[in-house]
């Protein structure tokens, strides 16, 4: 499946650099949405994920006639999308933190505890996190979009699990 | 369908398998749907970029070299 996945991207890579304009409205649509719901959960303001999908998109358009394809189209615009909301967060003001910019978006009370939770957590292993197990990529992607090896984004979703899990064990813990 | 443990449920003792995050992530940190105005938005962007992108690179290709357009006009003359 991941084989297919990786040619079916490739052929539609190969579209994009063309300039068809099937492909790259089929890229907006597809990825676009991958990329804003991990951008909702990483940015404060459903606001903010919209002004940063169209600088990912931008990006993308002017970056990908020249990717060479050594890594997945799915891996390259994560890249992307995490080198602009580096980008915002260089542009906030020092004291905006993203675990306290997390805002209530009118969840249930356990999406709120687990929120709570996720607020605690380190910045990577929040990352990787929502990564792997909210927008699904694969470990080798992951690997690719933060410049780990295999075995090091291994290492990290598993500092990441046992952080969570000590958080779902003791929310209260690391609290002073 | 697979039921989603409780969030007490979580708690117990057993490690987490990747498919209980992936139930626990999206239950609790639901998908967020591009908006519809948005998605259309984003794809009119792309395509606008994309169009000048290509007339950029357009503009930017070199002016074929003097031989080249003298065999060019010679094939044309002779047709």
């Amino acid at each position: 499946l991941a084989d297919l996945h990786d040619k079916s991207e490739a052929e539609l890579l190969r579209r994009l650099k063309c300039g068809d304009e099937q492909a790259w409205t089929q890229l907006a649509a597809e990825y676009g949405a991958k990329i804003y719901t991990y951008l909702w959960h990483r940015l404060p303001s459903p606001e903010d994920a919209e002004d940063v999908l169209s600088e990912t998109m931008v990006a993308a358009v002017h970056s990908i006639p020249k990717f060479d394809g050594n890594v997945t189209l799915t891996t390259y615009l994560f890249s992307l999308a995490n080198r602009k909301i580096a980008d915002f967060w260089r542009r906030q003001r020092p004291a905006s933190e993203l675990p306290e910019t997390l805002v209530d978006r009118g969840l249930s009370s356990d999406a709120l505890e687990f929120q709570e939770i996720l607020k605690k957590l380190s910045h990577n292993h929040l990352q990787v996190l929502l990564m792997r197990y909210h927008v699904g990529l694969r470990v080798d992607e992951i690997a690719n979009v933060l410049g780990l090896s295999y075995k090091g984004a291994e290492s990290l979703l598993s500092r990441a699990r046992a952080e969570l899990r000590k958080f779902l064990d003791d929310p209260d813990a690391g609290d002073d | 369908m697979t039921q989603m443990p409780a969030m007490t449920d979580l708690r117990d003792p057993e490690p987490f398998s990747d498919q209980d995050l992936v139930l626990l992530f999206h239950q609790y940190l639901p998908v967020q749907a591009l908006p519809a105005e948005l998605a259309r938005q984003i794809t009119l962007l792309v395509l606008a970029e994309v169009a000048t992108s290509l007339k950029r690179q357009a503009s930017d290709l070199p002016w074929p070299s003097s031989a080249t357009l003298r065999d060019l006009l010679r094939a044309w003359f002779r047709r």
